[in-house]
């Protein structure tokens, strides 16, 4: 007897919707608390407005990549850009409670000074005859 | 009688709020800077000072909210090598532009190696190219006065 046929056997579809409804309701739930652990709390708004701010200097930023007429400027503001980085990334730290971010907030500093120095030193390099 | 965790929260919390309010104040700053500013030297003017405020200001709200030593010394160690590595590369990449040929707003009112740079040999000089004859003469002067044993009396 196939199992689509038998009365007596468990209603495997309904369970398995059951369980991917209640998997989503969890995760959301789980999304929620993981982004606003604070969201009753006024500092909440700070973060907010801030991760806002940093956003739009961000943008501003990268504006300057896209029309900086040489290479410089468009070394100078990617420096900016992976700063406004490390910046955001110690809001979101602070805004999800998740102290281990600061890591990678010292993994992207590091970064940045090697990432500018050598594209300092090619263009130098270059510039030379 | 003075609950002293509710005012530790209250003032850790302002304290917070403030210095991350400063930071993006000085983020946002430097990102209108980068976009108004004339040439590359402003510019990088701008995103030296601002941006390594601004992320100062951040870290050291990061350090005061999670109120942990190791979390503090962590934040601490990126805003000592922010602070150490933002002239550094600056002057790197000031000195880069320089070299390329980047052009200089024409409002400037100071150009310190202005005729110090030679382009075609990639040789610069401490002092303008007509005084780094008589420069290099007395340079030379002098060491073979030393090697002569002149001024060992």
């Amino acid at each position: 007897m196939s199992p689509a046929t038998d009365p007596h056997a468990p209603d495997v579809t309904h369970a398995v919707a059951q369980g991917a409804h209640e998997a989503a309701h969890h995760a959301a739930e789980q999304a929620t608390i993981l982004l606003l652990p604070y969201s009753h709390e006024p500092i909440a708004w700070v973060f907010t407005i801030a991760l806002v701010g940093l956003a739009l200097s961000m943008a501003l930023s990268v504006g300057r990549v896209v029309i900086g007429p040489n290479v410089p400027d468009r070394v100078v503001s990617l420096d900016v850009v992976a700063n406004i980085c490390v910046a955001s990334i110690a809001v979101y730290a602070m805004a999800t409670q998740r102290a281990g971010l600061i890591v990678v907030a010292i993994v992207v500093a590091l970064i940045l000074f090697l990432g500018t120095t050598a594209y300092a030193l090619f263009l130098e390099r270059r510039a030379r005859p | 009688m003075f609950d002293y965790d509710s005012f530790f929260q209250t003032v850790s919390t302002g304290a917070v709020g403030t210095l991350v309010i400063l930071g993006v104040f000085f983020n946002l700053v430097t990102a209108i800077g980068m976009v108004r500013l004339p040439d590359v030297y402003t510019r990088m003017q701008a995103s030296t000072k601002g941006g390594t405020l601004g992320v100062g200001c951040l870290i050291i709200a990061c350090a005061i909210h999670f109120g942990s030593l190791a979390i503090a010394a962590q934040s601490l160690l990126v805003v000592a090598f922010i602070f150490l590595t933002a002239p550094v590369s600056g002057h790197l990449i000031g000195r880069a532009a320089y070299f390329v040929g980047a052009p200089i707003w024409d409002r400037t009112a100071h150009d310190d190696l202005k005729g110090c740079y030679d382009p075609e040999t990639h040789a610069l000089s401490a002092t303008p190219t007509e005084e780094n004859e008589i420069y290099a003469g007395v340079v030379r002067q002098r060491a073979e006065l030393i090697a002569g044993g002149s001024l060992e009396d």
